[in-house]
Order: C-alpha cells, then sequence, then structure tokens
C-alpha cells in the first residue's frame, strides 16, 4: 500500500529537490494516470506514449502549478487533453492510410492479448469507441474512474451541469448501442 | 462493485449497462505487479506487446530525462517559428529556380518542375517522409501569422510544434 502524500508535501519536495519531488509525484499518479489514459486511448503502447507526454508537461509546468487546484485534477486535465490529441491525430492518420479496418482500435483490440474483458465488456469497449473523445472522456471519468462532478468539472474544464447532461446523454447512447447488439 | 451513487444515476436509464458493471477490462502482463521490486534494467518484456516489468520503476527517469533533453526545442518562440516557416517557403522557390537554371536545357527542367508535386518538395525539403499533406494543410489553417504568441492555446502550440520539430529544421541547413 502506498503512503499518499498531500499536494502541499508533493510541492514542497519539488521546491526542495525537483526530480525527486517528481518522482515522488509519479509514484502517487503514475498507476491512475495510467488507467485513465489507457481507457481513453485503449491500447497499451499508445497509453505508454501518452503516458510519457502526459508526465513531460506535468514536469515542465510544475512550477507554474496553481496551489488552489488539486494535482491529480490537473494532472487528469493533462492526461485527457493529450489522450484526445492523440486520439485526433490518430484518425486523422487512419483516414489517409489505405487498410482503415485494420488501424482501427476496434479492430487492434479484439486481438489485443491485454483485454481480458467477456463478450459484453467488449461490446461496451465498442460502444465507447463510438463516442467523441470528450464525450468518451466524461463518461470514463464517471463511470470508471468514478470521480465526482466537481472534479471532473476542474479536470474537463465544463460546467457541473453540462456534465451531467454530457454524461447522461452518453450513457443513452451507449445503451442503445448495447441493446442493438 | 460500482458504487451507489454511480448506480443510482443510471439503473433507470441503463439497465443493460448496468448489467455489464464497470470493471476494468483491460489488464497488463501477469508479472508486471510482482515484479515492481525487480532491480532496474530487469525487463520480463517477451513481446513487443507487453510491458517491461520495471515500466513504472523507470518511468520517472526516463520522463525527466526526455523533459529535459526536450527544453531546447520548446523555448524556441512563435516568431522565431514565423520565420523558420518563411524561410522554408523561400527556400522552396530558390531550390526550384536554381534547379531549373544549372541546367542547359531549360524548357526540359521547367517541365520537370511542374511535374513536382509540392508534398514531394515539402519532403525533399524538410527530409519527413511522414509529414502529410494533409497536416501541412492543417498547419496553415491554424493561421499562424495572423496570431499574436499569447493567442495560442496549448494544443495549437503543441501541434505546430510537434508537425514541425527542430529535426526537421535542421535537415536544411
Amino acid at each position: 500500500m502506498k503512503a499518499l502524500l498531500t499536494d502541499k508535501q508533493i510541492l514542497e519536495l519539488i521546491q526542495l529537490n525537483k526530480d525527486g519531488g517528481f518522482r515522488s509525484l509519479m509514484h502517487q499518479f503514475q498507476e491512475p494516470i495510467y488507467w485513465h489514459i489507457r481507457r481513453m486511448v485503449t491500447l497499451h503502447d499508445d497509453a505508454d506514449d501518452v503516458v510519457q507526454n502526459t508526465f513531460i508537461k506535468v514536469y515542465k509546468n510544475i512550477d507554474k502549478f496553481n496551489r488552489d487546484s488539486k494535482i491529480y485534477t490537473w494532472i487528469f486535465r493533462i492526461a485527457t487533453n493529450e489522450s484526445i490529441t492523440f486520439l485526433k491525430r490518430k484518425k486523422r492518420k487512419r483516414t489517409e492510410s489505405i487498410d482503415e479496418k485494420e488501424g482501427s482500435i476496434e479492430y487492434s483490440l479484439r486481438s489485443d492479448p491485454f483485454f481480458d474483458g467477456n463478450a459484453a465488456e467488449l461490446v461496451l469497449q465498442k460502444a465507447i469507441l463510438s463516442l467523441p473523445e470528450k464525450q468518451k472522456a466524461v463518461f470514463n471519468l464517471r463511470y470508471y474512474d468514478e470521480m465526482n462532478y466537481k472534479d471532473m468539472s476542474e479536470v474537463l474544464g465544463t460546467s457541473v451541469g453540462a456534465l451531467k447532461a454530457s454524461y447522461h446523454h452518453a450513457v443513452k447512447k451507449i445503451e442503445s448501442y448495447i441493446k442493438g447488439q | 462493485m460500482m458504487k451507489k451513487e454511480i448506480l443510482e444515476e443510471i439503473e433507470n436509464i441503463a439497465p443493460n449497462l448496468v448489467k455489464i458493471g464497470n470493471r476494468n477490462p483491460f489488464t497488463l502482463p501477469e508479472q508486471y505487479f510482482e515484479n515492481l521490486e525487480l532491480e532496474e534494467g530487469v525487463s520480463v518484456k517477451s513481446d513487443m506487446q507487453k510491458m517491461p516489468a520495471d515500466y513504472f520503476i523507470n518511468l520517472s527517469d526516463e520522463i525527466i530525462g526526455m523533459a529535459k533533453s526536450k527544453s531546447t526545442s520548446r523555448l524556441i518562440s512563435i516568431n522565431a517559428k514565423r520565420w523558420l516557416a518563411a524561410a522554408s517557403v523561400a527556400l522552396l522557390f530558390v531550390a526550384s529556380y536554381s534547379l531549373m537554371n544549372s541546367s542547359e536545357n531549360i524548357d526540359e527542367n521547367i517541365s520537370f518542375a511542374q511535374d513536382i508535386e509540392l508534398e514531394e518538395a515539402f519532403d525533399y525539403l524538410t527530409g519527413q517522409d511522414e509529414i502529410y499533406m494533409s497536416e501541412v494543410l492543417a498547419f496553415g489553417q491554424l493561421d499562424i501569422f495572423e496570431k499574436g504568441d499569447e493567442e495560442f492555446n496549448d494544443m495549437e502550440l503543441d501541434f505546430i510544434l510537434d508537425e514541425v520539430s527542430l529535426d526537421d529544421l535542421d535537415d536544411l541547413q
């Protein structure tokens, strides 16, 4: 079990020794951030790239971190933006490739040795893949990460009301997709 | 087990989704968590799909190294980028002009130059095969020549910096 440090402790460690403090920050957040990114981009190799980009940004900008926010929502925000940027870029490249089907995440997921879901969970993942990127982030943060709306609002920079509406809409779309299978 | 508040929120509108639940269906190699205590550098990676056993152990050191090595390329200002982009276009014209004038048969070379696709010329100048034309066009659509530095958001800056890296510009020299 990891001993959790408070935001204040992490920031003090970083002030004393940036690299050492940053290692403590990573130790605390790398696993939840990895899983959030993994659910966004689906494949491990892609998640690995996005995790690196996310923490490079964190390292470079930690000095400018606004202490009124929580470190974890700030990192989740960077991770979500990085994931969305990655997915858009990947989608753009895929539309240019000759064999669109083979390059799709859905196709890769079926043969992914690190997908352990049953048939129903595979259908759910396909339904999630059909959502627009930001709605997918809203759904994942609420459904899988079980984050409260206030923190989600900080992560996504959207009002709580808009998030509730977006989540409700995403759930209905997913339900409809599952029913159709 | 799904939190009560998450369950209550959707049980009426999505009964089929509730039945599936919110278990994480993704996995990592079995050895991954077991080998977290391995010494640095020891890996159980047996194929390209698997994550190294020391993935999280070494990740912070790798990130710090990458952040430091990338810092110089990130410090370039947008004004400098504008100059470099303008210089690339100018170089394209100079290259085309000198190509046409370097041969005895001017007509033949004009015809040859007309056959060069813009994408090929860009690839030639940047040495980057993986830069796709749509990205070059999208780069243009960001209106970088009309915006001030302060008007760029992180996503636009990253896009510009990722698509035209300093390495590409070094290849021009």
